[in-house]
């Protein structure tokens, strides 16, 4: 039963920190938006409270002291532990990237400033819930939290029909895969009558075979969650949606849909399957192992004959949540490799969309290949940056991406699924052709008869920093693979 | 300064000019480079002559001192540092490297003195003398390797040094090429003996550990095949490649295609010796696989008898001395192969002497005559060029072993080795006799085409002739006069004994070499005399045809006799690698890259995959219809077949 009185303490408001941060920057945003009278001002502003509440957010996640043992807050609702703090960390950081690098093209696909940081600031507070969410109710709102605004988002372009278009689609499907999560809940709440996650591992410890971990109800309770999270996470085959989505929405929602999005949804699979249905893997692990392998070869297969870049990254999406997922074979002893892994893809494909957007040509998006053509010519420094990022999405050392892959795939094999892994490797191949493929449009085809945008140097001077970020930590993949090992080492 | 530090500066002081010539040659300018070259080649030299001095002030038994600079790799098993040790045989080897190359340098600055090259050269050249100091000091197999493949490569890069000139690259291509097979084998033989250290449990490649560990290698077989003659004939081969013996000489006489400086100092006196140096290095081995030390010796009076036979016809100045090279380094490895590793080592060192002054004086000449190699076209220079004639003279006399000049002393040793040792024979001798008689023949031949008798060249040339600058004719005078007393070095036995003198590097050698002394024979004095015989033999035999008779080898091929023709056509050996080895190579190669490159590979494995890939996108994709129904469908679908497994299947 949920607790009424919610009982709350000073350290408690330390560890929701990050949380409260970007909740109340939202508000911020909303009442700036009914403060001022010019929509110049109204963006400047929202914007300015958008970051400083990133800011404090990572501030205060970072304040966290990552070796203290995490402890269950405000009743069981959230957990507030190094996992927690890790992805507060990661999630601040996509925030404050998604709204520098989007910021001057939300003019050109006619999105107001305004409005786009303030459903943004609201989704990402919703993220902020998820990763620390504790029991299954919290999950849910967590999630409604964070999907709605960004299928407002997603529809927000002044007169794009496309954009109108993927918001339904988004929408219908979102609330769908909404519905079977819930309805999973019902079933895993109906077997054990219990919402949070350490009850259910509890129950599970000491309850019969018959009425536990194989209880059909359960099992079926479980099957539709993962149903509902894998949606999230864009894996196959709930991925129908994300092609068309990522391509309709504008590029600045599409960033963050890829980004934020599923680095939440990503940590909220992980803690729940860590944190309350370890004891069952027997009987999940097949299908993360199925979930992945059909992730892999649906995406990498799917973006071959892309000719869009958005959709190009839209199916690579997918194929790196199949690689993601490769990182739970780790489990139980802790899956760094799985949140090394979100960490990595997430920076790696802002950077991608930012870069795209970059690009940008006056009043109109860049979406096509032949739109790179010859980019490395006239933009060489952000064609270069542009090509670290596809190469670390590719896995091409000496990039982030290659040491993100080298520790799931060390995941899988030493878990004894050496095929899975194998063919990890060989569906990368592709990956390489086809991120390839747009860095040799950039560097080695005329340049296309585009007119070149009004580029803002602080954006590529942001992308920079972060494609540097991208090649140091895989140089130095070390620490970040330790801090994520212990957040995620805890879980258990 | 301690032992230590002088070993690495030996080393580390070519490898500084290369660098400071390599990278900054352009900014300091042409004229600099040559003297920072050479500048560092006598610090160098200074240094290895300190060192050596230094050496020789401890305790026989305590002369080995390793100067240890950085862990290479470490790998567990296999720890290797990059460390030199400098005991009495590689002392004697850095004096020759140093002090020879000190000398080349400077004629260099003469020779190349109009080349636009010269930063490069020297920058080169300074790097071969490092890569030799790291093979000759180097304290474990791989450090020697380091420093085999890097003088190498720097032979490569020399004989091409005029790239422009097709034949020239091609014929550093030759050089390197061939010698990639016998460091194949070399590799070969390091990873066995290190094979057989590590089965034992004290897996090592350093010589101290190798040799401590002799008894390991000499239990240990490679099949039916004791490791010990295995790894013997597999450095041996890798010898034969580096010290061009047969079969893998044919690189050397090409090899004349870079400037006459780098033939003295890679090509003569330095690089080609490695092999015989490596042989005596490993002499503890050697001693252990009696059959291969026989190999040893038949190759090397094989070669020495072949070699000399094609020096007898050619009519290229440097290929007359390059054929000479061959077979004088056949007599050091007649030397070693009989266990005389001191007699081999000595010839070495006089040979680095006279063979490095008779290419320095063919360098003269060509300078001399702009550019002429021909000495069917020379003649009569005697006058012209009395420095080039008198040193060109003192070389000649030792090469051709005229008593008693360096020459004679040490080739005199190894026929006396051939003879009298425990692996020696008869046989060996009389071939080293022969070979010496030839020896004396073609040079004399050579000397007298080239400074006696009238010129042949026409009288505008003839008067264009010119001494060469001071700065190259004292370098010739210098070894000159080495060559001249270098025997002194190590007189023979009986003489030495008679006189009561020291035997100078038989006694420091001593502590290095396995002691199987060969008993003192009372033949000595009969060996000697008739190795002076014969060498008057083929003295007076050229000065007859050539000098009495005015005989000038023909040009014309067909009007020549059936063995000169053979011999001027060197045996054909080239000709016949051409057809069974470089023709089928290539053959398989254009096979493989035609129709199983382009046809097979390239279809099967280049262009089927992506079309199936491209098939199968297409498939996907098409289910990605754009239709939010069909999306349903394909989540419900995912859903039911979930429900199914887990609920179903599981129980």
């Amino acid at each position: 039963m949920l607790p009424i009185v919610l009982p709350v303490d000073t350290g408690d408001l330390t560890a929701l920190g990050p949380l409260l941060a970007v909740l109340i920057a939202a508000l911020g945003v909303l009442t700036v938006d009914m403060t001022f009278e010019r929509e110049e001002a109204r963006g400047r502003w929202s914007f300015i409270v958008g970051l400083v509440g990133a800011g404090l957010a990572a501030g205060c996640a970072s304040l966290w002291q990552w070796e203290a043992p995490g402890r269950a807050i405000l009743g069981g609702a959230l957990y507030a532990d190094a996992f927690s703090s890790f992805f507060d960390v990661l999630l601040a950081t996509l925030l404050g990237l998604t709204l520098v690098v989007s910021w001057y093209c939300l003019d050109r696909v006619k999105v107001k400033p305004a409005e786009f940081t303030g459903l943004a600031v609201l989704s990402f507070s919703g993220m902020f819930l998820m990763v620390r969410a504790a029991d299954m109710l919290t999950l849910f709102l967590a999630i409604e939290l964070m999907s709605l605004p960004v299928y407002v988002l997603a529809g927000l372009s002044a007169g794009s029909k496309t954009g109108r278009e993927a918001a339904l689609k988004y929408f219908v499907l979102g609330s769908l895969a909404s519905a079977i999560l819930l309805y999973g809940m019902a079933l895993v709440y109906g077997v054990t009558a219990s919402l949070g996650y350490t009850d259910i591992a509890g129950y599970l410890a000491t309850a019969s075979r018959e009425s536990g971990v194989e209880n059909p109800l359960f099992l079926a309770g479980l099957a539709l969650m993962l149903v509902g999270l894998g949606f999230k996470v864009a894996a196959a085959p709930f991925h129908m949606w994300t092609p068309d989505v990522y391509e309709g929405a504008p590029t600045p929602v599409t960033t963050l849909m890829a980004s934020g999005v599923r680095a939440a949804a990503a940590a909220a699979l992980l803690r729940f399957l860590a944190g309350a249905v370890l004891l069952t893997r027997g009987h999940w692990m097949m299908l993360v192992w199925a979930l992945a392998a059909l992730s892999m070869i649906a995406g990498n297969v799917g973006a071959l004959a892309q000719t869009n870049v958005k959709r190009l990254l839209a199916y690579s999406g997918i194929a790196h949540a199949g690689y993601m997922l490769l990182g739970l074979f780790a489990l139980p002893r802790g899956a760094g490799g799985f949140s090394m892994y979100v960490a990595v893809y997430a920076l790696s494909v802002l950077g991608a969309f930012g870069a795209l957007q970059w690009f940008d040509d006056r009043g109109r998006e860049t979406v096509d290949i032949e739109d790179l053509a010859g980019a490395g010519k006239r933009h060489p420094w952000m064609a270069s940056v542009m090509t670290v990022f596809l190469l670390s999405l590719a896995g091409i050392p000496p990039t982030a991406g290659f040491a993100a892959k080298w520790f799931v795939f060390a995941a899988a094999v030493q878990a004894g699924y050496v095929g899975l892994a194998l063919l990890g490797v060989m569906t990368s191949l592709f990956g390489a052709y086809y991120y390839l493929r747009v860095v040799i449009a950039m560097w080695m085809d005329e340049p296309a008869d585009i007119s070149g945008a009004d580029q803002s140097p602080t954006t590529g001077l942001v992308l920079g920093l972060l494609a540097l970020a991208v090649l140091f930590i895989g140089c130095f993949p070390g620490w970040l693979w330790f801090l994520a090992d212990l957040a995620s080492s805890k879980l258990v | 300064m301690g032992l230590e530090t002088l070993i690495a500066l030996v080393v580390l002081l070519p490898l500084a000019g290369a660098a400071l010539n390599g990278f900054f040659g352009q900014l300091h300018g042409k004229r600099l480079s040559g003297y920072l070259a050479c500048a560092v080649m006598a610090a160098s030299f200074a240094c290895a002559a300190s060192a050596v001095a230094g050496l020789s002030g401890l305790s026989p038994a305590s002369r080995s001192v390793t100067s240890v600079l950085y862990t290479w790799m470490d790998a567990s098993s296999l720890r290797v540092e990059m460390a030199f040790t400098l005991d009495p045989l590689s002392g004697v080897m850095i004096l020759v490297v140093t002090g020879v190359g000190f000398l080349i340098h400077v004629y260099s600055l003469g020779y190349m003195a109009h080349d636009d090259g010269r930063v490069r050269y020297f920058s080169y050249l300074n790097l071969f003398v490092f890569f030799m100091l790291v093979l000759v000091l180097g304290a474990s197999m791989p450090v020697m390797f380091l420093g085999w493949e890097g003088v190498g490569l720097c032979s490569y890069l020399l004989i091409g040094f005029w790239f422009e000139d097709a034949a020239k690259a091609t014929a550093g291509k030759k050089a390197f090429l061939t010698n990639r097979v016998g460091d194949m084998f070399f590799a070969l033989g390091m990873f066995s003996l290190f094979w057989a250290t590590y089965q034992a449990g004290s897996g090592t490649l350093a010589f101290a550990g190798l040799k401590a560990n002799k008894h390991l290698i000499e239990q240990a077989t490679v099949g039916a095949v004791p490791l010990a003659t295995f790894a013997a004939l597999c450095l041996f081969i890798g010898a034969t490649g580096k010290s061009a013996q047969i079969p893998l000489y044919v690189w050397l006489p090409d090899a004349m295609a870079g400037p006459t400086p780098v033939s003295a100092l890679i090509h003569a006196a330095t690089m080609v010796t490695a092999g015989v140096y490596m042989v005596a290095r490993m002499s503890w081995l050697y001693q252990m696989a009696p059959g291969v030390m026989e190999l040893v010796a038949w190759i090397g009076a094989l070669t020495a008898l072949f070699a000399a036979a094609i020096g007898l016809a050619a009519t290229d100045i440097k290929k007359v001395l390059a054929y000479s090279t061959i077979s004088q380094l056949g007599y050091m490895f007649l030397g070693v192969g009989v266990g005389g590793y001191v007699a081999g080592i000595f010839h070495l060192v006089t040979h680095a002497f006279f063979k490095g002054l008779l290419f320095l004086g063919a360098g003269s000449v060509i300078h001399g005559c702009h550019g002429n190699q021909d000495i069917r076209k020379m003649g009569g220079l005697k006058d012209k060029m009395p420095w080039t004639f008198w040193t060109f003279l003192v070389a000649t006399w030792a090469i051709a072993g005229l008593p008693p000049f360096a020459g004679f002393v040490s080739k005199d040793e190894i026929l006396y080795e051939a003879y009298n040792s425990p692996h020696g024979s008869l046989a060996l001798w009389l071939a080293g006799v022969v070979a010496a008689v030839m020896t004396a023949f073609y040079m004399f031949r050579l000397f007298t085409l080239t400074f006696l008798g009238a010129p042949r060249m026409g009288k505008k040339d003839f008067d264009h002739v010119h001494e060469s600058p001071a700065v190259m004719t004292v370098p010739l005078a210098v070894l000159a006069g080495l060559s001249a007393v270098g025997g002194a070095l190590n007189l023979p036995g009986g003489i030495a004994h008679a006189l009561h003198l020291p035997r100078v590097l038989s006694d420091w050698l001593a502590p290095v070499f396995p002691v199987e002394a060969t008993a003192h024979a009372s033949n000595e004095w009969a060996l000697m005399g008739a190795s002076v015989l014969v060498a008057l033999a083929g003295t007076l035999g050229a000065l007859h045809v050539y000098y009495r008779q005015k005989t000038v080898p023909v040009a014309d091929n067909a009007r020549l006799t059936v063995p000169v023709r053979m011999a001027r056509d060197k045996f054909y050996v080239d000709e016949a690698y051409d057809i069974l080895i470089v023709k089928p190579v290539r053959g398989l190669g254009r096979f493989l890259a035609g129709p199983i490159d382009k046809r097979v590979i390239d279809r099967v494995l280049a262009e089927l995959p992506p079309a199936v890939a491209y098939w199968l996108s297409a498939r996907v994709t098409s289910l990605q219809n754009g239709n939010v129904q069909a999306y349903a469908v394909v989540l419900f679908g995912g859903t039911v077949a979930i429900l199914a497994y887990l609920t179903l299947y599981l129980r």
